[in-house]
């Protein structure tokens, strides 16, 4: 194997497969990047047998072959080359020589064949969307995963796909966000699947270029090709990442939705987020609650703790049906509210001890379940 | 009983000026005082109360006190010394009952009222209309009054310029007694008495100053202060300060939240068995839960303590995650907990269990009622229904032996 590559994009390249790689991979192969030279570049897989990705850059390709190295200090090198030129050459001993200007280093790698290979899903179940669309989706629900590994199933966003609708659902049990979009394409495709936690991760740091995704699943998996763009940076077609999913029925979500509307106040949401984290600011571990108190046209957000003190924020508000008073843990009021873009947002509630409903035009909702204090 | 120590202390008291405020209430031997007042047959009867074949005199009535029996002796010594002595189990729920009755009649004349335990507090009189110290007698005279008219038990008052003097003053006299001691006089006041009435004297303390020639109060002050200070060390010029009977602690009408909660309970015969230990350490350990969870808090921390045959003690202590106060969290804790606090081969003799790291009782709900949820519910539902019916109506199978 033999290539000439740009030093910038190689070290793109690494960077998008370098983070799912462990610091201390359980396996040394886990721990290696498998470049494969194709026409007109590389392919650039790295995998941690629960989620793999690959990318593929652009390279002269001289020779044909294929290598892997340990990723992380390959792209420490990359990174620091003099030279924007890199030649990049391997013998039959696994090792790549790598040079640049006055620079040449030998890196140890290991057999090609050694590195399990990324599966290619052949699956009806496909859906295309903007990706950035899909980043807003999953952002406005992925803090609400369950982070209790005990509760596996919630450990990551479900996905469902039915009526032309895509939604992606994330809850702990504490509280539930739900975001659904339609979906511009035909057929009668249904089917859902739970992405686990750290595939989501992984996927909204990569959904940051204007152009499509594809998501296709099956039972067992689930791979995104993810669109480069214009703005490539060297990258070529598509980044291809494919999952494990959670195995196991996801709980009946539709359930615990409150199905009819109660009280309802309109609200500027980084108004609400700044009085909420005001007021958080004297809660202690001891005593970690929010109390919001709607009464006609005033809201009053009040924290008290017995170490600090207490801390009250009023906001002005139109609403005009009985007082109501509920307390809620403020990071569950705050989350959706970060992680929102709208400039307003719905709450609704129907009485002391019922669970708010954050809601936006664009069909989102987050259920936040109150506290009792007794 | 002194009839007329109120008439008697007036005279004194008017000639000097106020500001003397603090009343310091005591009730004398309230526990078998409680037991004669609710029990006609036991009034001038010798009264203790106590535990049972092993435990010890908790209160000794004045007329049993009289044959010599006091407090902490154990129970079999005291029938020895006075086998007419009638000894009862303890019955706190009325001891509370009483008691909240008579922090009541004292909230009646001043909001200002600290209770210092189930049996004595202070009264803050200073902010009440009229520091007129005719008046101020009147007042606890009308305590005193509805005390003993109503509840049938007494109660001995000092009445001082700070809490210090008129805690010493209320024990002056007991039982039954009262003593004020007019603003400016404390340090006269305290001067003829013995060291032992001062607050922090200890026995050892007072036996190393009795060595050393002091015998009043007042000769901790007429000495230079190098004499004291290698007797005393650092604690010389705050218990100087106090034999001028200066004391600026403020009144605080709310107790502070208690830090932990506890129960202990001594083995009428050394125990060897661990189920038996152990059922034991549970049964202490559901009655916890049942008054955690009736005051609304949550605790993180369970504590085990034991006491083998030879008094040797041993604690072990082991925190959950979260708080909780629930049995099943706690529960599971316990025969570990007790095989690494009974690590010598010895049988025991007392057991103790404690909760603490309280933290207030929030309850996050759930979307879907998960078993925490469940057992919670269940939990209160049993804690009302031996609320409505009687302790134990409903109780966990572990309590059969």
């Amino acid at each position: 194997m033999k290539i000439t590559i740009n030093r910038d994009n190689f070290s793109s390249g690494l960077q998008q497969v370098l983070n799912l790689v462990p610091t201390k991979p359980q396996m040394p192969i886990l721990g290696n990047v498998l470049i494969v030279t194709e026409d007109d570049g590389i392919a650039l897989t790295t995998t941690n047998l629960d989620l793999g990705i690959r990318c593929r850059i652009k390279a002269e390709v001289s020779e044909p072959g294929q290598i892997t190295l340990p990723v992380r200090r390959l792209a420490n090198i990359v990174r620091e080359l003099p030279h924007s030129e890199v030649s990049f050459e391997t013998d039959d001993d696994h090792q790549a020589k790598l040079r640049s200007g006055g620079s040449s280093f030998k890196v140890m790698g290991i057999g090609e064949e050694e590195f399990p290979a990324l599966s290619t899903l052949e699956s009806e179940q496909t859906v295309v969307l903007p990706q950035l669309e899909l980043a807003d989706m999953l952002r406005s629900v992925s803090y609400a995963q369950s982070a209790d590994e005990s509760r596996f199933i919630l450990n990551g966003v479900y996905f469902k796909l039915s009526d032309q609708k895509l939604t992606v659902v994330a809850t702990d049990g504490r509280r539930l966000a739900v975001h659904s979009k339609e979906i511009e394409q035909g057929g009668e495709k249904e089917g859902s699947f739970i992405l686990p936690a750290k595939t989501v991760a992984e996927l909204l740091r990569q959904l940051n270029r204007d152009d499509n995704i594809t998501i296709t699943f099956t039972e067992r998996q689930a791979a995104f090709e993810i669109g480069v763009g214009k703005e490539s940076g060297g990258l070529l077609g598509n980044v291809y990442m494919v999952s494990k999913i959670v195995e196991g029925s996801y709980p009946n979500y539709q359930q615990v939705i409150p199905k009819e509307t109660h009280q309802r106040i309109k609200l500027e949401r980084e108004l609400l987020l700044q009085c909420i984290h005001r007021a958080a600011l004297v809660t202690s571990e001891k005593s970690n609650t929010v109390k919001m108190e709607i009464s006609p046209n005033h809201l009053e957000i009040s924290a008290r703790s017995a170490e600090f003190g207490e801390a009250h924020e009023s906001i002005a508000i139109q609403y005009d049906g009985p007082k109501i008073a509920a307390a809620f843990n403020p990071v569950f009021l705050m989350d959706p509210l970060k992680a929102l873009p709208q400039d307003d947002v719905f709450f609704e509630i129907k009485d002391d001890l019922s669970p708010g409903v954050f809601k936006t035009l664009d069909d989102f909702l987050c259920v936040v379940m109150p506290l009792r204090l007794n | 009983m002194n009839q007329n120590r109120f008439v008697t202390d007036k005279v004194n008291i008017l000639s000097h000026k106020p500001p003397f405020a603090v009343a310091h209430f005591d009730a004398d031997a309230f526990f078998t005082s409680v037991e004669q007042a609710a029990d006609r047959r036991l009034r001038n009867r010798p009264v203790a109360v106590g535990g049972g074949r092993r435990g010890i005199i908790a209160c000794a009535s004045y007329e049993a006190r009289a044959k010599g029996i006091y407090t902490p002796m154990p129970t079999s010594q005291a029938r020895q010394r006075c086998p007419e002595l009638i000894i009862l189990p303890g019955r706190f729920e009325l001891y509370e009952e009483f008691s909240q009755n008579v922090f009541g009649l004292c909230r009646d004349i001043t909001p200002t009222v600290e209770q210092t335990s189930i049996d004595e507090g202070y009264l803050d009189l200073t902010s009440t209309q009229g520091t007129n110290p005719s008046h101020i007698i009147k007042r606890l005279r009308k305590l005193d009054e509805d005390i003993l008219g109503w509840l049938k038990i007494t109660v001995s008052q000092g009445l001082g310029a700070n809490k210090l003097i008129s805690q010493i003053a209320s024990k002056l006299h007991k039982p039954h007694g009262f003593m004020a001691v007019p603003a400016g006089r404390e340090r006269a006041f305290l001067a003829t008495l013995p060291l032992q009435n001062l607050p922090g004297i200890g026995p050892r303390t007072l036996q190393r100053l009795t060595d050393c020639g002091f015998a009043r109060i007042g000769d901790l002050l007429t000495c230079p202060q190098e004499e004291l200070q290698p007797i005393l060390g650092k604690r010389t010029e705050p218990i100087r300060q106090m034999a001028r009977g200066e004391d600026d602690r403020r009144i605080l009408p709310e107790a502070p939240p208690a830090q932990s909660m506890s129960q202990q309970k001594t083995f009428a015969a050394d125990q060897e068995e661990e189920a038996v230990v152990c059922r034991e350490a549970k049964i202490l350990l559901a009655d916890l839960l049942t008054r955690l969870r009736e005051q609304n808090k949550q605790a993180r921390t369970l504590s085990l303590r034991l006491r083998y045959c030879d008094w040797e003690t041993s604690e072990r202590h082991e925190s959950l995650d979260e708080p909780s106060d629930l049995e099943s969290d706690f529960l599971p804790l316990l025969p570990s907990l007790l095989r690494r606090c009974w690590q010598r081969r010895v049988r025991i003799r007392l057991l103790a269990v404690k909760l603490d790291n309280f933290y207030p009782s929030f309850e996050q709900t759930k979307l879907w009622p998960d078993q925490t949820s469940r057992r919670r519910k269940l939990a209160r539902a049993m804690d009302q229904i031996n609320h409505q019916y009687g302790p134990h109506t409903l109780h966990h199978g572990f309590r059969f032996p």
